[in-house]
């Protein structure tokens, strides 16, 4: 038996579970394929700054590093993956050069500076983890829901079209 | 091989291929349909109603399958079942020409997924050439094919607005739809310019009165819309055509080339059974094409014999030439700033069509612009289930997750469908370096490059986007100047054009073959120019009629009589 199975095995026999406890515990199974661990903590930070929690859910209430790690597995080609892992550990190096500490350790303003500064300069890495965070972020129920409200792929009796008059004049 | 003498063997089930079958059957001919693919129900076999976040990869294709689809572009999740991967069927392109194919293999064909816009062409198009010296006239007018236009509009059911354009004649619509809040605004400012926005015109059931269920208004129809409102050959004219009895389906048959007997005239097809890989023969009196505009040439291509060593019914030489399909620039998602922030209160991507901006130039006066033909405006907005304009804006964090929001509902989107000129030097071949099919069927190569009037023409449609934004006071977020990839707006046209002369076309006024009497091309492959308007109804009005003068044919026991042609015009 796998360790996923013999947890959900575990969990249906644990009547007296919440629902927080459950996901909890489901969060506890998830491993990375292709991160390591501190890679994937890198991945949750910045994707968090680039999304952060408002007053609604941010990318890592979607746990948005789940899904950029899913696409490194299958979701991107292969020239796409190692130019992400590259960036990565290229973004790491430059902070262990300058600060003496990983991205994900830094303080939060400095965090910010580092991002701003590539996000100014147009850097690749930059672009690709953001529109990563994008996908995952606004495809996820938080962010399509909770965030857009998208009230959408339900039934309407009535199109309704544009009811306002200051729009048609 | 022995079997029955069919009627009419009608190659595709598409647009083209539906049309055909549904006047053949009426006229009580027995009919049979070979459809490449499998039959694949819409309204049963989709994940339409899927959030992103119930699929595997949100909705996007996971890696190996985004290389297995790479050259059918528009293969998504929803729609991954009816599309044909690149293994099927290869096809080749020079270095520099870069084509795009996008390719159905599924009962119904491309209209289980397709865009919807329904228009009719004018004389407009029809005598394009008299009007600008270009190319050759179809050989046909607006009178012709306007009772077919009827015909196809009351089966199929098409929602629109009578308008009173002369060179986009009006129809016999249901219910219109109302357009939404940034489509308005950006009337606005078409309307300030002179020209028109209009509610697409859609083939959606709107009508409480009709034979397929009323559109509930879920959106993304190109998902396979799981109601059967939407049309597609598979939910219209093939039932409508099984109810006469006449009609018999074979799926999962590939066909390889048309057979000829020792007269010239076509007696069958061959094709390959895709389960069992076995090749079968079938036979007819009448033999139609309507597998697609390159999949119809490449049967002709491929039906090969000393008669004709170029090709089945090549001896104008046309097959083939004259690649068309439509330019698509002026890609523009831009904000309309008093929809900042406001909510439009339902779910505006629930809406089945879209608004139009009807050809304008080049139309009073033919030779007006520095190139010649037009263009059309298609136009969208409001709220849908991505936020693809988050992707354009600049910076990171709790201020731009806000501008992300408050733009969402105030985007509008542009684009165009421009004439492609029918050039000679845009053509079609079986693969030189004598590639295949897993089957064993020679594998297309395709040339296509715009030209210099093309190149002009695109520069006027861009320049002319800007003008109109502005003057509906809409700010671009993002403008895609060069048109998308040939073959992206999936209407390539003219590979085995009619004509009123046998010397520069394959065919005649209706769609049928000038040097093999009982062959018949009812697809897009049968036009003569792409015009600036989308080629579906026209595709399907054409296949009606082609099947109307098979009937008549058949009655009048004329179809094996050689002869020149009735010239209509």
């Amino acid at each position: 038996m796998k360790r996923r199975e013999a947890l959900e095995t575990i969990v249906a026999g644990m009547v007296s579970l919440s629902a927080t406890q459950r996901k909890l515990l489901a969060q506890r199974d998830w491993e990375p394929q292709v991160l390591s661990a501190e890679q994937s903590r890198t991945v949750d930070v910045v994707s968090e700054l680039i999304i952060p929690r408002t007053e609604t859910p941010g990318a890592r209430d979607a746990n948005v590093h789940r899904y950029i790690d899913l696409m490194l597995d299958q979701g991107l080609l292969a020239d796409e993956r190692d130019a992400f892992l590259a960036g990565l550990t290229a973004l790491d190096e430059r902070c262990q050069r300058e600060f003496a500490s990983g991205f994900a350790d830094l303080p939060e303003e400095e965090q910010i500076r580092v991002l701003t500064a590539m996000s100014n300069r147009g850097d690749a890495f930059f672009r690709q983890v953001k529109d990563l965070t994008i996908r995952g972020y606004y495809t996820s129920r938080e962010g399509l829901l909770a965030e857009l409200e998208y009230e959408g792929n339900s039934y309407l009796t009535e199109m309704p079209g544009c009811t306002h008059e200051e729009h048609r004049q | 091989m022995s079997g029955p003498v069919y009627d009419a063997i009608v190659v595709g089930s598409g647009a083209a291929g539906g049309a055909a079958v549904y006047q053949l059957t009426r006229r009580g001919l027995t009919t049979l349909l070979l459809e490449a693919g499998p039959d694949i129900d819409p309204r049963v076999e989709n994940i339409h109603h899927k959030m992103p976040f119930e699929l595997e990869f949100r909705g996007q294709l996971s890696a190996r399958d985004r290389m297995r689809y790479r050259g059918n572009k528009s293969t998504n999740v929803y729609n991954q079942h009816t599309m044909l991967p690149d293994s099927e069927e290869p096809y080749s392109f020079p270095d520099d020409k870069p084509f795009m194919w996008v390719r159905s293999r599924a009962l119904g064909g491309k209209t289980l997924h397709w865009g919807r816009y329904s228009f009719r062409f004018s004389d407009y198009d029809f005598a394009c050439a008299s009007r600008d010296g270009f190319g050759i006239n179809w050989p046909i007018r607006y009178r012709h094919i306007a009772p077919y236009y009827s015909l196809v509009e009351r089966t199929i059911g098409i929602a629109g607005s009578k308008e009173g354009i002369p060179n986009l004649p009006d129809g016999e619509f249901q219910p219109a739809l109302p357009m939404r809040c940034g489509e308005h605004v950006l009337r606005k400012g078409v309307e300030q310019l002179g020209m028109r926005l209009i509610p697409t015109r859609v083939a959606v059931v709107t009508s409480h009165d009709f034979s397929r269920p009323r559109c509930h208004f879920c959106g993304h129809c190109n998902r396979l819309c799981s109601t059967g409102a939407m049309f597609s050959s598979r939910v219209s004219f093939i039932p409508l055509a099984q109810e006469t009895g006449k009609l018999e389906i074979k799926t999962d048959a590939i066909v390889r080339e048309v057979l000829i007997d020792d007269e010239g005239f076509a007696r069958g097809v061959s094709y390959i059974d895709r389960a069992s890989r076995q090749d079968y023969e079938a036979s007819a009196k009448t033999i139609v094409l309507a597998a697609s505009t390159l999949s119809s040439t490449k049967i002709l291509l491929t039906s090969r014999s000393r008669d004709y060593p170029t090709g089945l019914g090549n001896s104008s030489g046309e097959l083939g030439r004259n690649l068309s399909e439509h330019t698509m620039a002026a890609r523009i998602t831009g904000i309309a700033p008093v929809l900042r922030g406001k909510m439009p209160g339902y779910p505006e991507d629930g809406h089945p069509g879209a608004s139009f901006v009807p050809p304008f130039v080049n139309v009073d006066n033919p030779e007006e612009a520095d190139f010649i033909r037009n263009y059309s405006f298609q136009c969208w907005s409001g709220t849908s289930d991505y936020p693809g304009h988050a992707h354009r804006l600049a910076g990171f964090g709790a201020d731009f997750k806000r501008r992300v929001k408050n733009i969402y509902p105030a985007l509008v989107n542009m684009t165009t469908n421009g004439e492609v000129l029918c050039r000679p030097e845009n053509f079609v071949e079986l693969d030189p370096d004598g590639r295949t099919d897993p089957y064993g069927i020679p594998s297309l190569k395709i040339h296509l490059a715009f030209g210099e009037n093309d190149r002009r023409m695109i520069r006027h449609m861009n320049d002319k986007a800007e003008e109109i934004c502005r003057a509906a006071g809409i700010e671009i977020l993002s403008h895609r100047k060069e048109a998308a990839q040939p073959g992206w707006s999936i209407h390539e046209v003219c590979t085995a054009r009619m004509g009123s002369d046998p010397k520069t076309a394959v065919l005649d006024g209706y769609n049928r073959s000038y040097d093999v009497p009982n062959l018949f091309v009812v697809d897009g492959a049968a036009f003569t120019s792409a015009t600036a308007l989308e080629p579906t109804l026209t595709i399907m009005a054409l296949a009606a009629r082609a099947g109307d003068h098979i009937a008549d044919l058949l009655d009048r026991r004329e179809m094996r009589r050689r002869g020149p042609r009735e010239k209509l015009v």
